[in-house]
């Protein structure tokens, strides 16, 4: 029996330190002081979901990194947030995308439900602190500990990997955010049948969202960077415009102090878009020129930054 | 509770401590010891469900002894037939009779006779059709005088509701099992090593190959109309290796459970889809089944013994009834017949017991005669698998009909599936695993051996990473559990 013990006990106590040793060098890759450096020409950080990543393209757009992610909400944004601002101490401005889906309660499911946790948990996990490790636990405790370990294993193996990248000068991959050119056209067929979505009209807020939105407007005021929320370009017909009203609302109630850059009514054609709510390749492109010209013209120092957008669209599309 | 589950992964090693560290002088408090937690263990999925267990326990052990007791020959007979009467009684209200009604009402419908019974709705039992079948088997010995009734309440019950075998076998006999649970037993280091050894490759088959493989098959048999000939072949494929990986996983697991507790059950797979013909096939798949069926329904009917006409008749009815015990539903029976009729030709032309040993013993790779031979028996296998795995016979004949269609010369393609490639790899891995392996009782029973230490044991964490890696840990019950 002693010997029974003993060899399972070697056994997985070796097991256990390979694991460990991986689960270590994974947590600590992203944690340490360089994973998350961006070019010291950057002054200006983009971040939020698949809106700004779609939108920003930043080799038009001089000094600025978008790192926005598809399919990332506040509470994610903010545990990205919290390690980028410390590695980077150039950014002066933070560009938070903030639309109309951000007051919708689907930014709920978003964040905890299955399938996203499945996904997002084992890839975040390393940034959490106990308060949002707790938070997430709380949420959706049981989908956590249905996380996939090959999710984990793989995530932590890129972790390592991108590690290794950067030490010698190359950024790997887009893991936690960067410009993406969609190639796709998808409104035309999108807007046929769209009438499903003329019903939505959901009064609830996510609360969750705008608590993790008020810890980033904190943690950007504590780092002595400028926060502005931007709403990038998106179709007429895009589902979430139905709620404008809440977004003002909660835009006044939580967030009056913080500077809204509004570009939902950019000139665009359908054939710009990838779908409702995404810019394509071709818009990006010339929605990235129109904000270059802007960033280039002062705007961040504009004192009615409102009037200078809405000015500088008309003198340039009408 | 599952095997591959956390729960089980709690409730083992306290079982096991308990078992060996507490209770270890004394034979009567580890057998009490098995039955509380096989009790434990089956009220995990229905606690009702337990009641119906000890009674059909309780039931056999009294009749067993009565049959033992009595001199009178009627009387014998009488606890016999209670015996087989209730026993058969449960299968009969909790697995069949929903499906003799609704046949009998279609089948009076066809006849412009308009009937309408009752059906009932009651969940299966788990594991009733594998713990019925024990007690079957022991009430039959007893009455055949073939064994001795047992008189000690507890090491019956745990013979008939052991944990590891209680829900999906192997199916065990009384002359088997019992005389080890009434034996002393002592740890055995090489013996619990090789446990541990069998659940580990039961857990990969498992985890790694049945889950995996259920994923694309379910997609393909729930969408069947959807795909084209050369993808529902790999949703068949894929099936077959399901099913394997699943019910062989299951066993190895068992057993390797069992040795932990210083007991060895009956093997159950020899890897059965190496085989050559149809009829090696069946002595190497639910090897447990396929006995008991031989020794107590082939056996009385004449077996092999008799006319051709005896013989065949004997083979079809141990076949449809094989088909019938997997479950109420025609497809199983159809399955049961085609392999029924897979089987005639070596029944007719006496070479049903020409392929005795393992395929290619002490060779590396099988002959040609003997690789094209394996190909065709596994051919027919996954085309009978196509109606066990079906929802309906229409279903399967559909599905059947689809493959042999223009599209089954394209290259596959599976929707929301996205493990196909994977997948595939772990397939042949395990098959080449399989092969290295064949004459052993499972597949990495002396895997490395002839090497250092060292490698043998980089195998067994290339086994455990592949599990943690590629395995599918989504909770899927075993395929036998609802038979």
């Amino acid at each position: 029996m002693k010997k029974l013990l003993f060899s399972f006990s070697y056994f997985t106590a070796i097991l256990g330190l390979i694991i460990l040793v991986v689960f270590y060098l994974g947590y600590s890759s992203l944690n340490n002081s360089r994973y998350f450096k961006i070019s010291t020409d950057s002054k200006i950080l983009v971040l939020g979901h698949s809106h700004p990543e779609c939108a920003f393209n930043n080799r038009i757009i001089l000094n600025l990194t978008n790192l926005g992610k598809s399919g990332e909400t506040y509470f994610y944004t903010y545990l990205k947030l919290k390690k980028i601002l410390p590695q980077n101490k150039q950014i002066k401005f933070v560009l938070l995308e903030f639309e109309n889906s951000e007051v919708d309660t689907v930014m709920n499911s978003w964040t905890w439900d299955d399938s996203h946790i499945y996904h997002m948990f084992p890839r975040y996990f390393p940034l959490m602190d106990k308060s949002d490790l707790k938070f997430i636990l709380s949420k959706n405790s049981k989908a956590i500990f249905n996380c996939l370990p090959r999710n984990f294993i793989n995530e932590f193996g890129f972790n390592i990997y991108s590690n290794y990248l950067k030490k010698k000068g190359i950024i790997s991959n887009k893991r936690f955010g960067g410009y993406n050119g969609l190639k796709r056209n998808k409104v035309d067929t999108i807007t046929n049948n769209s009438s499903k979505y003329k019903s939505l009209n959901n009064n609830a807020i996510p609360f969750c969202n705008v608590f993790y939105l008020q810890k980033i407007v904190n943690f950007c005021n504590s780092n002595k960077v400028k926060i502005f929320f931007i709403r990038s370009p998106f179709h007429r017909n895009y589902k979430y415009a139905v709620n404008e009203s809440k977004y003002n609302m909660v835009k006044k109630k939580y967030f009056s102090r913080v500077e809204l850059l509004d570009f939902k009514d950019f000139h665009l054609s359908s054939t710009d878009y990838g779908d409702l709510g995404h810019l394509n390749y071709s818009g990006s492109n010339k929605f990235s020129i129109f904000f270059n010209k802007l960033l280039n013209l002062g705007l961040l120092d504009k004192v009615d930054k409102a009037t200078f957008i809405k000015n500088e669209i008309h003198k340039n599309y009408y | 509770m599952l095997f591959n589950s956390i729960d089980f992964l709690i409730f083992l090693p306290i079982v096991f401590f308990f078992y060996w560290f507490i209770t270890k002088n004394s034979l009567k408090f580890q057998n009490l010891l098995l039955l509380v937690a096989s009790y434990y263990f089956y009220a995990c999925w229905d606690w009702r469900f337990l009641f119906l267990l000890m009674f059909s326990t309780f039931l056999d052990y009294y009749t067993g002894l009565k049959m033992q007791n009595t001199t009178l020959i009627s009387r014998k007979k009488f606890w016999f037939w209670l015996s087989i009467f209730i026993n058969l009684g449960f299968l009969a209200v909790f697995k069949y009779y929903n499906f003799f009604a609704k046949s009998l009402v279609e089948g009076l419908n066809l006849l412009n006779i308009k009937a309408n019974l009752t059906l009932i709705n009651v969940i299966l039992p788990v594991g009733i059709s594998f713990y019925t079948f024990h007690g079957l088997s022991y009430v039959i010995d007893i009455y055949k005088n073939r064994i001795k009734a047992e008189k000690n309440f507890t090491d019956y019950a745990v013979f008939v509701s052991f944990f590891p075998l209680l829900v999906a076998g192997p199916i065990e006999r009384a002359t088997h099992l019992l005389p080890q649970i009434k034996k002393k037993r002592e740890f055995d280091y090489y013996k619990a090593v090789d446990g541990l050894k069998q659940i580990l490759w039961g857990v990969f088959k498992k985890v790694v190959i049945a889950d995996n493989c259920a994923e694309i098959a379910n997609e393909i048999f729930n969408n069947y109309g959807d795909y084209s000939g050369s993808s529902l072949v790999l949703g068949a494929l894929c099936f077959t290796f399901q099913i394997y990986g699943d019910f062989s996983g299951y066993s190895d697991i068992a057993l390797g459970t069992a040795k932990l507790f210083g007991i060895d059950l009956l093997r159950n797979f020899a890897f059965p889809y190496f085989s050559r013909d149809v009829a090696e096939f069946w002595r190497r798949w639910h090897i447990s089944l396929s006995s008991w069926f031989k020794d107590y329904l082939y056996i009385p009917l004449g077996g092999s013994k008799g006319s051709m006409w005896i013989k065949i008749r004997n083979t079809f009815i141990i076949f449809i009834v094989s088909g019938f015990w997997h479950g109420a539903n025609w497809t199983f029976i159809v399955w049961g017949l085609l392999n029924a009729i897979f089987i005639m030709p070596s029944i007719i032309f006496n070479t049903n017991r020409n392929n005795i040993e393992i395929v290619a013993k002490g060779a590396n790779i099988p002959s040609f005669k003997d690789f094209l031979s394996i190909f065709f028996t596994f051919c027919l296998t996954v085309f009978a698998w196509i109606f066990f795995r079906s929802d309906n016979l229409k279903a399967a004949i559909v599905y059947v009909k689809n493959i042999f269609s223009i599209t089954f010369f394209t290259i596959p393609k599976i929707q929301n599936v996205n493990n196909i490639s994977y997948t595939s790899i772990m397939v042949i891995f395990f098959l080449v695993i399989e092969w290295i392996g064949r004459e052993d009782k499972y597949a990495i029973e002396t895997f490395g051996k002839k090497y250092n230490k060292k490698y043998k044991y980089l195998f067994y964490y290339l086994i455990v990473f592949l599990i943690i890696y590629y395995g599918n840990f989504n909770k899927n019950q075993f395929i036998y559990f609802q038979f």
